[in-house]
């Protein structure tokens, strides 16, 4: 099991390692650069001073030595300081961080409480009514997108109630209800868009499994229906789910910039949104390092819950 | 007038505070924090009015000399790093001196080389001298962006994320990504000002959200479309609504680069542009005739009368006359978010109609900012003209051959000594005849071809008393040095 961990480990970190390189330099490959946008107001600066702000911010340095200087940084826990605002990017994510990752995990639990269960429903009920149903709603959540849904709940909400989600952001620990009040709508509709794929994947695995021999045997034993649905089907169904739940993840947390936007929500997305189109490096480099590194270490998990769940894996 | 209550105005992303290094929205929000030494207001009326604001009084006894009187009393707010220490002429000068400066990142110096020396005989009185008369510096001295900080914040990166002022608000807290928030200082030296007890600047940007949120009476003052009046008409009957003049819609022209470096096609291009149909498809109907002063310097435009009027036929003739009587194939670069229905599209199907063909090129911002707002590389480019309350520099930056922002690469010494002549010139009456004559010029050299100017529509609930957007507010700012004057009916 050592042997297993260790590998996946070495993987995880040489993964992380292939991927600051290319978060690095993908952000400069693209054209513009944070000094055209520092002194974009009537096109006041000269050659001269744009050169100047380039010293100053480090930017004239060869691409190598300032990847260099930014993994020393880095190592020591230093996300760097931003371009445009000389702020650290650190304290920056340190507010934001908690409330992509709450909208994130709000999310996935409505995706896993509502695709799971409805997977597993159409399953054993195959063909059926029910089964048909399930499907379409499924198909329908899968054709609209979230965004669009979030932009006609948010008019609605106020059209018919004249109601909105309170504009200030109050996190978590400050005040709870008035943060749910921000936090669950936009979560509870981008779960649903996340459990309709998830609801395919569980359906197929599901009746995957329920065609196998032992499942079979299981009922020919006269086990009842639910200790083989639970026992035999959903445990052995469930590796290709937890995969797809772990992909979901990552790709909720970039779903989220949307989200965040119209909801208000001081998360990761707008951060990295502005950043980018600021070309303020180290903020875009810490951000996509981060969903990175999140990325990285939930495979890793996920790995790991293979093993837990399979032990033919572990051996 | 009733006191208290908090105004919630939305204000977008806010990245930094300091207004010498372009503070983007974070102007809006530092408009109630800081004071400059006079205070401008465009209204649709009146036109430019000159306020006092840090100076009672100003005079010019000598077209080098510049003299400001400052009102008594006046205080920094009593919050870390200025706590409350009185106000002095110094403070004017060393602001002034912070402007000025050559250090990267600082835009305003440009317009600050004709001030040789700044003199503070005593603690109420500033002296400004000048090593040519410049005309335009009340103007200048009254806009967004010449607001006086103190000198405690700057240090280092210090005035972008602080700020700290003589204003009628004080930030009491910026919570990134969420708003600022501001709290009335008791201390303001215009006497029973604020009526507010705060205000809340939100960093809200999605449209959807912005909408809801006025429609659900959350937001006070919001800038919207016109697309949505009837909705907000009909869902908040009371609600008071503001059109006023935005900026002109240019198309921006490489006058360096065939075809467009014959002055004979950027005439034409003048000439196949349909205005009509621009304001009425494009815009709405919510747009005028556009030139190179838009209506913020309203007393600076040229009659109706003297504005190029569509002719096709005359466009034709002078493709023909440079040699492209059969027409060409154009790029016109501009970034990708940018609705092209309003304006682009209809600009590329008027041109058509001489045989000019327009393909638009959608670029990222940050690269469109590069390769075409900085450095013009491109054939053409519709956009918005910056506007300026400063008749000066709405011409220099653009035309002028040493203008910072002169995208088009336009150089003509004729029109360079006419701006030079005009920033001389003391005399209003005469200082307006040049600037129009070198209006009149650049719609005969034609280094843009002025479409329309759109409106702006701002929106405010009933209960938002004495607020007036002002002309260009969406460009100049200056309606959120209103605040100290607004109040609610709650």
């Amino acid at each position: 099991v050592k042997a297993y961990i260790a590998e996946r480990l070495a993987l995880t970190i040489l993964s992380a390692i292939g991927v600051s390189i290319l978060v690095f330099c993908s952000i400069r490959l693209i054209p513009g650069d944070v000094v055209d946008v520092l002194v974009s107001r009537g096109g006041y600066q000269g050659v001269k001073s744009k050169e100047d702000l380039r010293v100053r911010l480090g930017l004239n340095r060869p691409l190598a030595e300032q990847y260099v200087v930014w993994v020393g940084r880095l190592l020591r826990g230093d996300l760097g300081r931003s371009l445009r605002t000389g702020h650290p990017v650190g304290n920056d994510l340190k507010q934001r961080l908690p409330v992509t990752l709450e909208l994130g995990f709000l999310a996935i639990a409505v995706a896993v409480a509502l695709g799971v269960p409805i997977g597993v429903i159409s399953a054993v009920t195959q063909d059926s009514v029910i089964d048909y149903a399930l499907r379409s709603l499924t198909v329908l959540l899968l054709s609209i997108p979230g965004y669009w849904i979030a932009t006609l709940v948010i008019l609605y909400l106020a059209l018919w109630f004249s109601w909105s989600p309170p504009a200030r952001y109050a996190p978590l620990t400050a005040a709870p209800v008035r943060n749910l009040e921000q936090v669950l709508p936009p979560a509870a509709i981008l779960g649903a868009t996340a459990a309709a794929p998830l609801m395919r994947y569980t359906r197929t695995a599901m009746l995957e499994v329920l065609r196998q021999d032992y499942v079979r045997t299981a009922r020919a034993k006269g086990l009842p229906g639910r200790t083989v649905l639970v026992r035999h089907v959903m445990r052995n169904g469930m590796i290709p789910i937890i995969t797809v739940i772990g992909l979901m993840l990552s790709l909720i947390l970039g779903g989220s910039v949307i989200f965040e936007s119209i909801f208000g929500l001081p998360g990761m997305g707008t951060y990295l949104m502005n950043a980018v189109s600021g070309r303020d490096y180290p903020q875009v480099q810490a951000v996509v390092l981060v969903y990175s590194v999140w990325v990285l270490l939930l495979n890793f998990m996920i790995d790991l819950c293979y093993g837990v769940i399979d032990p033919r894996i572990r051996h | 007038v009733k006191r208290g209550g908090r105004l919630v105005w939305p204000v977008g992303a806010t990245d930094i505070l300091d207004p010498y290094r372009d503070a983007g929205t974070g102007l809006f929000p530092i408009q109630a924090i800081y004071n400059g030494l006079v205070r401008m207001r465009i209204f649709k009326d009146q036109g430019v009015i000159i306020q006092p604001d840090l100076a009672a009084k100003w005079e010019r006894p000598d077209p080098l000399t510049f003299v400001f009187h400052l009102n008594p009393g006046i205080k920094w707010q009593d919050v870390p790093p200025t706590n409350g220490r009185p106000f002095q002429a110094e403070d004017v000068r060393l602001a002034y001196e912070r402007m000025a400066t050559d250090q990267p990142e600082f835009t305003l110096r440009p317009f600050l080389t004709t001030v040789s020396s700044i003199q503070t005989p005593d603690d109420r009185t500033v002296v400004f001298k000048f090593s040519s008369p410049y005309g335009p510096f009340l103007n200048m001295a009254a806009d967004s962006w010449h607001v006086i900080l103190p000198r405690e914040l700057f240090d280092g990166d210090r005035a972008k994320n602080e700020a700290v002022g003589t204003g009628a608000f004080i930030l009491e807290r910026w919570e990134r990504g969420v708003g600022l928030f501001l709290r009335s200082n008791k201390q303001y030296f215009k006497p029973g000002r604020p009526y507010l007890d705060g205000i809340d600047f939100l960093s809200l940007t999605d449209p959807a959200a912005l909408q809801a949120k006025f429609l659900s009476r959350e937001l006070d003052i919001w800038s919207t479309t016109f697309q949505l009046q009837p909705q907000i008409q009909a869902r908040v009957p009371d609600a008071v609504f503001h059109e006023v003049p935005f900026s002109p819609y240019n198309i921006e022209i490489n006058t360096r680069k065939p075809p467009f470096n014959d002055v004979r096609v950027r005439q034409a291009v003048q000439l196949a542009v349909d205005r009509d149909l621009i304001a009425r498809v494009g815009f709405a109907g919510h747009a005028q005739p556009g030139q190179p002063f838009g209506s913020v310097l309203k007393d600076y435009q040229l009659p109706e009368s003297e504005l190029p009027k569509r002719d096709l036929r005359k466009a034709k003739q002078l493709l023909e006359a440079a040699g492209y009587g059969n027409g060409f194939t154009v790029e016109n670069s501009i970034p990708s978010h940018w609705n092209t229905d309003t304006g682009p599209e209809q600009i590329r199907a008027s041109l058509a109609e001489v045989g000019i063909t327009l393909k638009h090129k959608p670029m990222e911002w940050a690269a469109w900012k590069r390769n075409v707002y900085s450095a013009g590389e491109m054939d053409v480019t519709t956009t918005w003209s910056f506007v300026y309350a400063n008749p000066d520099q709405q011409l220099w930056i653009k035309f002028h051959s040493k203008g910072g922002n002169n995208n088009s690469h336009f150089s003509d010494a004729r029109f360079d000594k006419m701006l030079e002549d005009a920033r001389a010139e003391l005399d209003p009456d005469r200082a307006k005849k040049l600037y129009q004559d070198a209006a009149r010029y650049l719609l005969e050299q034609c280094p843009n071809a002025w479409t329309v100017e759109s409106n702006s529509l701002f929106v405010a609930q009933a209960r938002v008393k004495n607020y007036v957007a002002d002309v260009g507010a969406n460009a100049n700012f200056l309606h959120y040095k209103s605040v100290d004057e607004i109040w609610l009916d709650r």
